[in-house]
């Protein structure tokens, strides 16, 4: 693999390789720099960098998760689980990926296999909810969820509502085509990141990124959700 | 679609990089020209590039408050798991329930090092608007503040200031919970050194400050102590609307709203009252908070317009609820109104082009604003 080493649900490999731009971090931004910056001060046994790392992330991973999982129980698990593997795993970190992006490859390792975990321990109840409730590929009920995860009233009930016809349809996508679709859309990723962070080739991103968004449609029109017509705003609250 | 040479995985290559508005113009025309015989899958593309967009606009939430200290409780729990390996767990971290939670060693050892620092300001602060300082085991009124300020003297809202403390003293029954009681001072002290947060009850209710606040007399203690967790804080302000933004929207029609603020400056171990630090109040730019940077804030007075509602004070006030479930805010009432400065040249320039924060709805559903300050104390 030509990027950073796997941590998720992988062996991590102990060896601490050199961080220096060159070895892979060129074109590094501000951002870049400063957070190779933080890991050699973490490695230099500066342990207040932590704090600092994670702060500067943590929102970034969150909503990665929640876009995932939907509710901000699960997706705080999922990023507080990831964060712990992030600072198990540093050593493996070799630098050749932008530490952001290994990051984030970490994060979906983490949701991707709790998703698995989720989904068979979640089978059988499935199963037995009955017939006539919209169903994704996967087995998971895509019923709208009335208040099961749902922020309090004082943390945006309007904004959830607003929110919920997109993430109503992510989740009826696999986990794998909401992934690419998140990546790509909610932070912005460039294919090569992407695939980085999925650990496949960029032709795959390509076709798996445009056979998500045809999901994405057909999941919106089979809700008889035309989506937004008049442009981004339409998908706002209220 | 193509005719004869349709090949799906150029077509999808194609199609995709025209949803991902990454064609030339010759090249998106020609596609498209290509696609007149097919408008039902020209629309389809159409509104791929639509789930795009709608995608790209959905704001980012806040981080629940206490996730980096429940980070290190799994950090903590592990190591300790790893030294006692029986019996293990089945997922190694799990996030804990969200109350009671004890301070933490391990990476945020240093940080809690900080905040004891901030701790002692913080108490210091807490004695100043308690309206009262205990230097020698007795109480004595609180030194005026143009003695510790020279400028304060001829500044109005250095008077204001004293007048925010001498609140502290309100005989109204009413507001009786709002004033130090004999020997409240002490135990509200006491809790402030105990490892517990101390802030756990607001002296008026959101419904009472909601009528303080329309008459311009009420103040929010708030406790913060990062840029970040203020920058998360505001955009949680009025029920925390997914439609607030940090930044003024490209499109859309937008209620901007303005706040100011002044640096205070706090003598931490001494018992001084708090002193400005800028000479006047200042448009507050986010842009010196937002986006990636999350620095220690500085204690200040924030003047900020807010919706005078109950659901909106009390939806402020609620969004500064720690993962513990302690309130890090106290609704007080203030003695005589603080007013923000008055509009002129300069704060309008400081202001060009919008607010500091922006609600994207249409002018009907624009609410009415009043200043509300907010103090901002160091935090522990």
């Amino acid at each position: 693999m030509s990027r950073g080493a796997a941590v998720g649900d992988q062996p991590v490999d102990a060896s601490a390789p050199d961080l220096r731009p060159g070895g892979g971090g060129s074109d590094l931004s501000d951002e870049d720099q400063k957070d190779l910056e933080l890991v050699e001060a973490i490695r230099g046994g500066d342990h207040d960098a932590w704090g600092t790392l994670l702060a500067r992330h943590q929102e970034r991973l969150f909503n990665i998760c929640l876009r995932m999982v939907r509710d901000r129980e699960s997706a705080a698990d999922c990023t507080q689980d990831a964060m712990v593997r992030i600072i198990q795993g540093l050593d493996s970190y070799d630098g050749r990926a932008r530490l952001s992006t290994w990051m984030i490859r970490v994060t979906m390792n983490v949701v991707l296999s709790r998703m698995r975990r989720e989904k068979v321990r979640r089978h059988p109840s499935i199963e037995a909810l009955g017939e006539g409730e919209g169903r994704s590929r996967e087995g998971v009920s895509t019923r709208r969820r009335e208040g099961a995860g749902e922020p309090a009233p004082e943390e945006g009930v309007e904004s959830h509502e607003g929110r919920s016809v997109v993430f109503d349809a992510l989740q009826r996508l696999s986990p794998e085509q909401r992934a690419i679709l998140i990546l790509r859309d909610a932070r912005g990723l460039e294919y090569e990141q992407i695939a980085e962070v999925l650990d496949v080739a960029l032709g795959t991103v390509k076709s798996r990124l445009f056979r998500a968004r045809a999901a994405l449609r057909e999941a919106l029109e089979a809700e008889g959700l035309r989506g937004p017509e008049g442009g981004s705003d339409s998908w706002e609250s209220r | 679609m193509t005719g004869g040479t349709y090949n799906p995985q150029i077509d999808e290559r194609l199609l995709l990089a025209y949803v991902e508005g990454e064609l030339t113009a010759d090249q998106r025309r020609g596609l498209l020209a290509a696609m007149e015989a097919d408008p039902a899958q020209r629309e389809r593309l159409e509104a791929m590039r639509r789930d795009r967009a709608a995608l790209r606009a959905i704001p980012d939430e806040p981080v629940p408050a206490g996730l980096l200290a429940a980070v290190a409780d799994a950090l903590e729990r592990e190591a300790i798991l790893a030294e006692n390996p029986s019996p293990a767990p089945e997922t190694p971290a799990r996030r804990q329930p969200t109350r009671h939670r004890r301070p933490m060693s391990l990476w945020v050892g240093p940080l809690a090092a900080a905040a004891a620092v901030a701790l002692i300001g913080g108490v210091a602060l807490l004695q100043l608007l308690e309206g009262r300082v205990d230097g020698a085991g007795g109480e004595v009124e609180l030194p005026e503040l143009a003695m510790s300020d020279p400028e304060a003297a001829s500044d109005p809202a250095a008077g204001e200031m004293l007048a925010l403390r001498g609140e502290a003293s309100v005989a109204d029954e009413g507001e009786a919970r709002a004033a130090a009681a004999p020997g409240e001072v002490e135990a509200r002290l006491a809790r402030a050194e105990a490892t517990e947060p101390a802030w756990v009850a607001e002296p008026v209710d959101a419904e009472r400050a909601a009528e303080l606040a329309r008459e311009g007399r009420l103040v929010m203690r708030v406790r913060v102590t990062r840029t970040q967790e203020m920058l998360r804080w505001l955009a949680r302000v009025d029920a925390g609307s997914s439609r607030v933004a940090l930044r003024r929207p490209d499109e859309g029609l937008v209620q901007s709203v303005h706040a100011w603020r002044r640096d205070l400056e706090v003598r931490r171990g001494e018992p001084q009252p708090p002193i400005f630090a800028s000479r006047a109040f200042e448009p507050l730019d986010v842009s010196d908070l937002a986006p990636e940077t999350d620095e220690e804030l500085r204690p200040g007075l924030l003047l900020l317009e807010m919706e005078a509602s109950r659901r909106a004070i009390d939806s402020a006030a609620r969004a500064m609820e720690r993962q513990d479930g302690v309130l890090q805010v106290l609704l007080e009432p203030l003695e005589t109104p603080i007013h923000p400065p008055a509009p002129g040249p300069a704060s309008s320039a400081a202001h060009e082009g919008g607010g500091v924060l922006w609600w994207r709805q249409s002018p009907e559903e624009w609410t009415p604003r009043v200043t509300v300050p907010i103090l901002i104390e160091p935090a522990r």
